[in-house]
C-alpha cells in the first residue's frame, strides 16, 4: 500500500516526473513524464533547433477562474510559464510546437456531482492561448473516457502516451510530421 | 486552540519551502539532481507515530531541538542504501557498519545541510527566527531514539501533528524523510496567531478523529453482516495536504475504481481503489466470471460492495454528527489509481487548495481482498461539520446504523432502511459473494 510519501517508483536516469501543478523545462536530453492524467490537462512544447522540451500538468483552464495556486494549475498561466523558461533555457521563440493531452472523463458525470466539462474547457483555453503566441498546435489527444500517461523526450521530440487498456506507447505526430504531410 | 484550514495552508507551504531549499541543498552539496516529493501534514496519535520507526529499515541520521519561532523536534533519516550513497557521493567511501568513523560525520554533515535548509524554509515563510540546537546522530531503533523520549511524550496522546517531506532524486533512488513533530502547545498558539474567523478546536479535531474511526469500524460491521467478509479497516491517519499533491501519492497501475459523491451535513467525494488481482478474486467469488475483463455482472460486484463500505463509512460520520449524509449510486472506472483520483481533485480544486484526506485500507482477514479508501470531505464543510461535534460523543453513539442502500442493480435508490432489513437487502444484493 501506497501512502502519500512517495513518487514514482521505476523513475530512471532521466525521466523526469512532473507531477499535478508542476512544469519543467530541459535541454539535455531527459524524458518529462506527467503520469496518469485524468481530467487535467498537459500541454508539451518543444523546440527541435534547440533541443528544450518543456511540460505542464495543469489542472483547471484560467488563472482568473479559481483560487490562488501556482502559476502552473492553470492552463494559461502554465503556458506562459513554461514558454518562458524554455526561451530562458535557449529556445527559439517562434521555433517551438506543442502537444495539448488530457480531458478525459474518467467516470459518468450523471453519477457523481462533477463539473461537468472541466477538461474539455482546458483543451480549448490551452489552444486559445497557444495561438495567441504563436505556438503551432502539431497534435492533440483529448477527451475520451482513458486517463494517460504523457511522455516528452527532449532527445527526440516525440511524445507518447499510454492508457490503462494499452501498454503500447501510442506516438502523437511531430512538427516533421506535419512538415511532411 | 483552535485549529484554522488558512493556518494549516500557511503550514504547509512553509514544510514545501523548506523541503525545496532542503532538496537545492543536497543538490549542491552532493551533485545529485532532485525533485520535492510529496509534503503533508498528518494528524496521527502517539500509538501510530511509534509504529513508524524501528521497522529493520535501517535508516539513519540526525536528529534537532528548535526553538524559538518553531518550537519541536527535527529529525532526518535516510535508508543505508541512501547513506552508503551519500558517503561514497562525497568521497569518504567508507563502510556504514563502522558506524564512529568517518561515515557518520559525512551523514550528519549533509543531513545538517539539509535540516538548516529546512528551517531556512520555514523562518522566511514564517517570518521568524528559529534557534537550531547541535544535531545528534540518531540511528532509527524507535521512535524514541529518532525523536527522543521527551519529544515524543510531549506529543498529543490522540492527535500529534506531524510535518512529512519526501525528496526524490533523479537517476537514484533516495530513501528520505524528514519529520518536524512541533511542540504541540507552541504550534496550538501558533496557529491560532492571526488567522481569521472561528476555526476549529483543538479538542474537536479529536472527535473528528473518532469520527473517522467510528465511520471505519462502520465499514468493517456492514461488510460483515452484508457480505459475510471478515475484514479489519485501517485507518492509517488523517493527511492535510495540497489537492495537487493526492494523485502523485496514488499509484500509477490500472485500478478498478468506484467514487461516490456524497452531500448533506459533509459533501466531498469518495474512492476506493481495489488492487486487480483482489478485484478479480472477489468477481470470480461472486458472479463466477473468469474472464480477463470485469464484465457487468463483475462490475456491479464491486459497485455493491463499495456501496456498503460507503454507506458504512457516512452512517459512522453522520452518526456522530447527528446529522445526515447522502452519497452518489457508484461510478466504476478501470485506470491508472492517479487518473480517477484527478477528476475528483479537479471538482474540488474550484473551490479550495488543500484537503483532509481519510487514507484507509480495508484488507480481509482470511482472503486477498485488499482495497484503499481515500474519502475527502470539501474543505468548507467539514469547518462547520467539526463545529458540531462533541469529543464524548462517539461513546453515546448508538451501535445500530441506519443504512442507506442505493440499489445499483434495481430499486429505489435511496432507501432509508433500520440495520437488520439493510442486512437483508445488502445480502440479497451480493448474494453470490462467497460465504466464509
Amino acid at each position: 500500500m501506497k501512502t502519500f510519501s512517495g513518487g514514482p517508483a521505476d523513475q530512471t536516469h532521466d525521466r523526469l516526473s512532473v507531477g499535478v501543478s508542476e512544469f519543467r523545462v530541459v535541454d539535455e536530453g531527459e524524458t518529462l513524464v506527467a503520469y496518469g492524467l485524468g481530467a487535467c490537462i498537459a500541454i508539451g512544447m518543444y523546440d527541435p533547433s534547440a533541443g528544450v522540451a518543456g511540460l505542464a500538468h495543469t489542472l483547471l483552464p484560467r488563472a482568473d477562474e479559481g483560487l490562488d495556486g501556482s502559476e502552473a494549475k492553470f492552463v494559461d498561466s502554465a503556458i506562459q510559464a513554461t514558454l518562458r523558461e524554455m526561451i530562458d533555457a535557449g529556445a527559439g521563440y517562434g521555433d517551438v510546437h506543442a502537444w495539448i493531452v488530457g480531458g478525459a472523463q474518467i467516470f459518468d458525470l450523471a453519477d457523481l456531482d462533477l463539473p461537468a466539462d472541466v477538461g474539455k474547457r482546458g483543451a480549448e483555453v490551452a489552444g486559445e492561448v497557444l495561438a495567441e503566441l504563436n505556438v503551432p498546435v502539431v497534435d492533440t489527444a483529448v477527451g475520451g473516457t482513458a486517463g494517460r500517461t504523457v511522455e516528452l523526450d527532449a532527445a527526440t521530440g516525440e511524445l507518447t502516451l499510454v492508457t490503462a487498456a494499452d501498454d503500447e506507447p501510442t506516438l502523437l505526430a511531430t512538427a516533421v510530421d506535419e512538415e511532411t504531410d | 486552540m483552535r485549529l484554522h484550514v488558512e493556518s494549516l495552508g500557511t503550514f504547509y507551504e512553509m514544510a514545501r519551502e523548506g523541503a525545496g531549499v532542503a532538496a537545492r541543498r543536497l543538490t549542491r552539496m552532493t551533485g545529485i539532481p532532485t525533485r520535492v516529493g510529496v509534503t503533508r501534514l498528518d494528524f496521527t496519535d502517539r500509538r501510530m507515530l511509534r509504529s513508524e520507526f524501528g521497522a529493520d529499515r535501517d535508516r539513519v541520521g540526525i536528529r534537532v531541538d528548535l526553538d524559538g519561532g518553531l518550537p519541536g523536534t527535527s529529525a532526518i533519516l535516510f535508508g543505508e542504501e541512501t547513506a552508503r550513497e551519500i558517503v561514497a557521493t562525497l568521497g569518504e567511501d567508507v563502510p556504514l557498519d563502522d558506524r564512529e568513523d568517518l561515515g557518520r560525520s559525512a551523514i550528519v554533515e549533509v543531513a545538517q545541510v539539509m535540516n538548516n535548509g529546512f528551517v531556512d524554509g520555514w523562518a522566511d515563510v514564517l517570518q521568524t527566527t528559529i534557534d537550531v540546537a547541535a544535531p545528534e546522530y540518531v540511528t532509527d531503533d524507535d521512535a524514541e531514539s529518532v525523536l527522543g523520549a521527551a519529544a515524543l511524550n510531549a506529543t498529543h496522546e490522540d492527535l500529534a501533528l506531524v510535518f512529512r517531506n519526501s525528496i526524490e532524486a533523479v537517476g537514484t533512488e533516495l530513501d528520505f524523510e524528514h519529520y518536524l513533530v512541533p511542540d504541540h502547545d507552541a504550534m496550538a498558539a501558533l496557529l491560532a496567531d492571526g488567522a481569521q474567523g472561528e476555526g476549529i478546536e483543538h479538542r474537536k479535531l479529536t472527535a473528528f478523529d473518532r469520527m473517522a474511526q467510528l465511520g471505519a469500524d462502520r465499514v468493517a460491521d456492514n461488510l460483515s453482516k452484508t457480505a459475510g467478509m471478515d475484514v479489519t479497516v485501517d485507518l492509517r491517519r488523517i493527511n492535510f495536504l495540497s489537492l495537487d499533491a493526492i494523485p502523485e501519492g496514488v499509484s500509477e497501475e490500472p485500478h478498478v475504481s468506484v467514487a461516490f459523491s456524497y452531500s448533506g451535513v459533509l459533501s466531498g467525494y469518495l474512492l476506493f481503489l481495489y488492487d486487480e488481482a483482489s478485484a478479480r478474486d472477489l468477481v470470480r467469488s461472486a458472479v463466477g466470471d473468469d474472464a480477463t475483463a470485469l464484465g457487468g455482472m463483475g462490475q456491479d460486484a464491486i459497485k455493491e460492495l463499495s456501496n456498503i463500505m460507503a454507506s458504512g463509512l457516512l452512517d459512522g460520520w453522520a452518526n456522530m454528527l447527528e446529522e445526515t449524509i447522502d452519497h452518489s449510486t457508484p461510478a466504476y472506472a478501470y485506470d491508472m489509481g492517479a487518473a480517477v483520483i484527478d477528476p475528483l481533485i479537479v471538482g474540488l480544486s474550484e473551490r479550495q487548495e488543500f484537503a483532509f484526506v481519510f487514507d484507509t485500507r480495508v484488507t480481509a482477514v482470511d482472503s486477498e481482498f485488499d482495497v484503499e479508501m481515500y474519502a475527502i470531505p470539501d474543505e468548507a464543510d467539514l469547518e462547520g461539520a467539526l463545529s458540531r461535534l462533541e469529543p464524548d460523543r462517539a461513546d453515546d453513539t448508538p451501535a445500530t446504523a441506519h443504512l442507506r442502500m442505493n440499489e445499483v442493480r434495481a430499486g429505489d435508490p435511496g432507501d432509508l432502511i433500520d440495520g437488520e432489513d439493510a442486512s437483508l437487502r445488502a445480502d440479497d444484493a451480493v448474494e453470490e459473494v462467497e460465504q466464509p
